[in-house]
């Protein structure tokens, strides 16, 4: 044995080790298990543990409160803008220009005529009873509810100096200020003005031309509201636009740059014959109801109520079409990634698993399954959009969506008498279609980001209608979209 | 695991538990830190790693405890493992397997030997007479084995890994953080030793055999 070399030795040595087998009877699973339930705690066998969700839970909450917080933010600051107004009757013309602003959010009204104008007056100007004479008798205008942000408090008063007119007793001082100040503050106003409707009352050439040009302008106007029509529509220059409905608007508003809403007084408008009649609106009349939408978003599958740590996706293209204003249809599609686990008991044990079929006359029991499937996702569903200010509004969604499963992966962990005994992985690719079986239900909020441009997030439940796939599982989903929607212009009506 | 397998629907099994497609989807168990999954790899393992990590301690429980610390590691880095890569999901999950025990094996030594570097052979070891006979062909591997767990742990692990695992003694040194001198001292010392002890016992059992 001394003799035996190092080649010798080495050799013996390793064939020993390749052959001999070591007895294994004291080694203990019950040992490891001890160790691995510390160091690796296992799964949660069973129930729906509210924390392991919590990011699906939480995840839509946030954002549905961001989008509150953003909506009614919005609201409160578009409501101190238009705190000045709030007061005061609105002229029959600028109220229904706005009325239809507000309730078609899809047509944009560009009003060039004074008819637009979103003249404010107090009660007291209503009736026209001004004292004329009274040199402070503009001051009976300036209840007049001028919004000062848009510069229009000049135009305010251009319209005093017009009203003062009616008298004739004006005295030439003050009218030559007023037109003045107002010809520099309509220009002004065209250029500052931000959204809404163009509105330029009783403009004329005369804005331009100065003071003096103006006190001929009121004497002529006096002359026309007093009924001396005949003359003064020979010369009258601003009764004459009025009443054949022409404008002459200041270059700047005259493109259409400056969209804002006026408020000031004219006591012109007050006459029948010349607000109702002569002026007229015209406005341009945007469809906006086809939009188009990239969407994507995770997916968290409950098979059958044991918590799922894997977590699918969604992404997807939607079209959208406007029924009315706040009812729309849309539909889509979108390919879906769901990973789900389930109980035994939610297989269909009448059925071998796959695997099993040709090799056993009844299937092993199968303690729970772990399942993954790619899929088309195809809803139809109808959205109301229950509250909106100018830019965010809010909307619930409901319709049915179809499946269409492409490919199916399932682990079945079985055990025998009681005993687990082995995992068994099957694939499954052939197409199972699922038409409008499953209920889509979302809540979500869509706010403007640019020119046609929303993002839209979107919370979601689906819950199936029918058992599906494979193994008959009824498959609940959760999650959330979030879309980025583009919104064309269809068409261009002007009326 | 083939043991478990003792009634006729369970060996019915046999067929469906062997194989890549079963180890797959016990890896996919495993991964799912599935017990019932993990327990089935280890029935299917522990032999395996018994084996390995009985070479490198005299004390049985210590190889256990060193068994079950490799399985931990190992299921705790199952998802590295890519068996999409090999033709023989088994072999190459046993391959993969070996590396974390050896490295637990050489974890454990480096965590209990600071004390046994350069220890000589026990008092009983070198006790054993060289008297020249040959009782080679007498041997098991058993006793082979036991004569390398009988040697002082720095000439067993150096010899395990330099003739078993086919380290290089550079390879060896940077493990055991020693020299690459004296790694080779430790495979010269514990070759010199494990001759004696097989000397020894084939005298036993050339002087027992005939009785």
């Amino acid at each position: 044995m001394s003799n035996l070399s190092d080649k010798e030795l080495d050799r013996l040595s390793r064939e020993a080790a390749d052959s001999y087998e070591p007895d294994t009877s004291s080694m203990s699973w019950s040992r490891l298990e001890q160790k691995l339930t510390q160091q690796m705690p296992e799964r949660p066998p069973d129930g729906f543990r509210f924390g392991r969700i919590s990011p699906y839970v939480w995840g839509p909450a946030v954002i549905l409160l961001a989008g509150a917080s953003f909506f009614f933010i919005k609201n409160i600051s578009y409501s101190k803008d238009s705190t000045p107004t709030s007061n005061s009757a609105i002229t029959t013309n600028s109220s229904s220009a706005a009325k239809e602003k507000q309730t078609d959010e899809k047509t944009i009204r560009i009003d060039s005529a004074g008819s637009a104008t979103t003249l404010i007056e107090s009660g007291k100007e209503n009736d026209g009873q001004v004292n004329n004479n009274d040199p402070d008798a503009s001051a009976g205008l300036s209840s007049v509810k001028t919004d000062l942000s848009r510069g229009i408090q000049s135009e305010s008063q251009f319209e005093k100096s017009i009203a003062g007119s009616k008298t004739g007793g004006s005295t030439a001082s003050g009218r030559n200020s007023s037109a003045g100040s107002t010809g520099h503050s309509v220009g002004g106003n065209a250029k500052a003005a931000g959204t809404g409707a163009i509105i330029v009352a009783g403009t004329n050439g005369s804005l331009n031309s100065g003071a003096q040009h103006m006190n001929e302008s009121d004497t002529k106007t006096q002359s026309t509201l007093t009924g001396t029509e005949n003359a003064a529509d020979a010369v009258d220059p601003l009764t004459t636009q009025r009443e054949k409905n022409t404008l002459s608007l200041p270059p700047i508003a005259a493109t259409g740059l400056g969209l804002g809403t006026v408020s000031g007084n004219d006591s012109l408008l007050n006459k029948p014959s010349l607000s109702k009649k002569t002026i007229k609106s015209k406005s341009l009349r945007l469809n906006r109801s086809l939009n188009f939408g990239l969407s994507f978003g995770p997916d968290y599958t409950d098979g059958g109520g044991i918590t799922n740590n894997q977590i699918g996706n969604n992404i997807g293209i939607t079209v959208g079409y406007y029924l009315t204003n706040k009812l729309s249809v849309n539909t889509g599609i979108f390919y879906s990634n769901k990973f789900y686990w389930a109980h035994g008991h939610g297989y269909n044990q009448s059925q071998p698993a796959t695997g099993y079929i040709n090799t056993f006359a009844a299937s092993p029991p199968i303690d729970y399954l772990n399942g993954s499937c790619n899929m088309w996702e195809l809803p139809l569903t109808l959205r109301y959009d229950f509250a909106h200010n100018e830019k965010t509004r809010f909307f619930a969604n409901a319709g049915l969506s179809s499946y269409f499963m492409m490919k199916q992966n399932y682990i079945y962990f079985i055990h025998t008498n009681s005993q687990r005994l082995a995992a068994w992985k099957t694939s499954n690719n052939q197409q199972i279609n699922y038409w409008f079986s499953v209920a889509d239900i979302s809540l979500g909020f869509e706010t403007e980001v640019g020119k046609g441009v929303s993002f839209q997030a979107e919370p979601f439940i689906r819950l199936p209608l029918r058992s599906m796939g494979q193994e008959n599982l009824r498959l609940n989903s959760y999650g959330f979209l979030l879309s980025f929607r583009y919104t064309p212009v269809l068409s261009r009506t002007k009326k | 695991m083939v043991a478990l397998l003792t009634s006729p629907s369970q060996k019915a099994l046999k067929p469906l538990i062997n194989g890549n497609h079963h180890i797959s989807a016990l890896i996919a168990g495993c991964r799912q830190n599935d017990r019932a999954s993990q327990k089935e790899l280890y029935e299917f393992l522990k032999g395996y790693a018994m084996k390995i990590c009985y070479r490198y301690q005299h004390n049985q429980y210590q190889v256990e405890e060193i068994v079950n610390e490799g399985f931990t590691k190992f299921f705790k880095n199952i998802h590295q493992f890519d068996e999409n890569r090999h033709l023989e999901i088994s072999m190459a999950l046993k391959g993969w397997f070996k590396r974390i025990l050896v490295n637990t094996c050489i974890d454990y030594y480096r965590k209990n030997s600071s004390y046994l570097h350069g220890q000589m052979l026990s008092e009983e070891t070198e006790k054993i007479a060289d008297h020249g006979e040959t009782g080679l062909d007498k041997l098991s591997y058993k006793e082979i084995i036991e004569a390398i767990r009988l040697l002082s742990p720095a000439y067993r692990t150096v010899f395990n890994l330099f003739v078993i695992e086919g380290m290089s003694h550079e390879e060896i040194g940077k493990h055991l953080g020693i020299s690459v001198g004296a790694s080779k001292s430790n495979l010269s010392k514990a070759r010199e030793n494990l001759r004696k002890i097989l000397t020894k016992k084939a005298e036993i059992k050339t002087y027992v055999e005939p009785i």
